[in-house]
């Protein structure tokens, strides 16, 4: 039986076409994927994310514990900041990519992506000392994200002026009952994500579209997130790759001890590894996950991800490929694509900033 | 309910042809271009080419999957849809009109024979 979340019938009424995501019923459409990409680009769209897991850690050391589990150094942020980190192994592969929310002094909320959280309540409970509590809360939450250059205006329409910083959250009571607003989001552009209750979100989720934010589904959302450079688990992330070979060294903190530190400190000095690269398209075609990549003639990797980005309007892929470093990469780079090799440019994973 | 003109002839691959003194013009249906959704890349043969009954002549493109499109009749390819390279959403937009893809000299008229009626299309879309 698949899960709902609490706005399925919106979707339903809204005419979203439905598909099964990690277990869930999730719109992956409304319209079409590219108004809603284009919409959240220049105006604001909005995201039913409620499928995703949260998991809340606490206790005296919870902090100390995350620590250990985690590439990014947790005590840098302090209440009501919200930081992007790793899981790993101690193989240096990823468990899951994640944000952490601290919520108090002692007291954390996970948010892991929906296909994982069953595993990574296992594997965290599994790693907790006594004195740490782990709870699945993912049933509570509903979340929902309104993401583009317009989506302040209807966090300003809710909420009155709030100010709040990239990566900063706050609780906030509205309606007799409390939410919380992060501005976060995975787009690549402004925004902010909404964690409330089951009801709430279904209030506000009404609410935005009624003011005129566009509905956007999983679809979208993928291509925003590409567009970004943003690494997605099971294209960019798993447990063969690590967050290092995936380029996110800069959300690694090698100067404490964690699982998997030795194998990322390793490959971080390596020369000769695995390397998340961008490439652009010069011959068009659309490239997708698994492709060929070959540089000067010979295979040295995949595409993770790939297709039209929408916004930049580019034939684009993020691959994941094998090539010296030091190398000025100026050597041709083909991605072959239902048979025929395309030339490509490497470029910058970043494809909306460059 | 998609659009399904009576003028045409249909495969089973959801592709239409239009046929007037021996030429196809050949495109995919409303019901595919829905299904499919925003198509961001149409790869053709190229004018000159062979094509042949049930085999592929091409790709379609979308920003969820490839599919590929089949030859309703065998010919030879006297004109592609130029304007679908950098308006492949012409698809989309106008399935039977401007998205179309291709025109064939059509070898041998009987192969129509086996091509769906817009009738028998209908029933297949309506039963998927």
């Amino acid at each position: 039986m698949l899960k709902r979340t609490p706005l399925y019938e919106e979707h339903l009424k809204l005419g979203a076409k439905m598909v099964d995501f990690a277990g869930f019923e999730m719109p992956i459409q409304y319209s079409s994927i590219i108004d809603e990409h284009m919409a959240v680009r220049t105006k604001s769209g909005i995201f039913d994310v409620s499928h995703m897991g949260e998991i809340l850690v606490k206790g005296e050391n919870a902090g100390d514990f995350l620590n250990g589990i985690l590439t990014n150094n947790i005590h840098k942020i302090k209440e009501d900041q919200v930081q992007y980190t790793i899981m790993t192994y101690d193989n240096g592969g990823t468990v899951d990519d994640l944000m952490v929310y601290k919520l108090s002094l002692n007291h954390y909320l996970l948010v892991v992506n929906a296909a994982n959280k069953d595993k990574d309540f296992e594997h965290i409970k599994s790693l907790a000392p006594a004195d740490v509590v782990v709870e699945d809360v993912s049933d509570d939450y509903g979340l929902i994200a309104i993401q583009g250059p317009e989506s302040a205006g209807f966090i300003k329409e809710l909420f009155g002026e709030i100010q709040l910083k990239p990566f900063n959250f706050r609780t906030i009571e509205f309606d007799s009952d409390s939410l919380i607003l992060s501005r976060t989001g995975y787009t690549g552009g402004e925004g902010f994500e909404v964690y409330g209750s089951l009801e709430m979100t279904r209030k506000l989720f009404c609410k935005a579209v009624d003011f005129g934010v566009t509905p956007c589904g999983l679809g979208a959302r993928d291509t925003l997130r590409f567009e970004a450079g943003l690494p997605l688990y099971g294209h960019e992330l798993g447990p063969d790759i690590t967050p290092v070979e995936a380029g996110l060294s800069r959300f690694i903190d090698l100067s404490k001890p964690f699982k998997g530190r030795d194998v990322l400190r390793t490959q971080s000095e390596q020369r000769d590894r695995r390397r998340l690269i961008g490439l652009k398209l010069l011959d068009r075609g659309v490239p997708r996950p698994d492709y060929p990549v070959y540089y000067d003639g010979k295979q040295v990797g995949k595409v993770t991800s790939g297709g039209f980005a929408p916004y930049v309007k580019e034939y684009l892929a993020m691959a994941l490929v094998k090539i010296p470093l030091d190398d000025a990469n100026d050597k041709l780079f083909e991605i072959e694509i239902r048979g025929k090799k395309h030339r490509a440019e490497k470029v910058s994973t970043n494809f909306l900033k460059g | 309910m998609s659009n399904i003109p009576t003028d045409l002839k249909y495969t089973e691959e959801h592709e239409w042809i239009f046929v007037e003194d021996s030429l196809g013009k050949i495109g995919i249906t409303d019901h595919a271009q829905e299904e499919l959704g925003d198509v961001v890349y149409v790869e053709l043969p190229e004018v000159g080419d062979k094509i042949v009954k049930g085999e592929p002549f091409g790709s379609v493109e979308s920003v969820k999957a490839a599919s590929d499109l089949f030859a309703p009749v065998s010919g030879t390819v006297v004109e592609i849809n130029e304007a679908l390279i950098e308006r492949p959403e012409l698809v989309n937009e106008r399935p039977y009109d401007d998205g179309w893809m291709i025109v064939v000299e059509v070898e041998d008229e009987s192969e129509l024979d086996d091509l769906l009626t817009p009738a028998e299309y209908k029933k297949l879309v309506e039963g998927e």
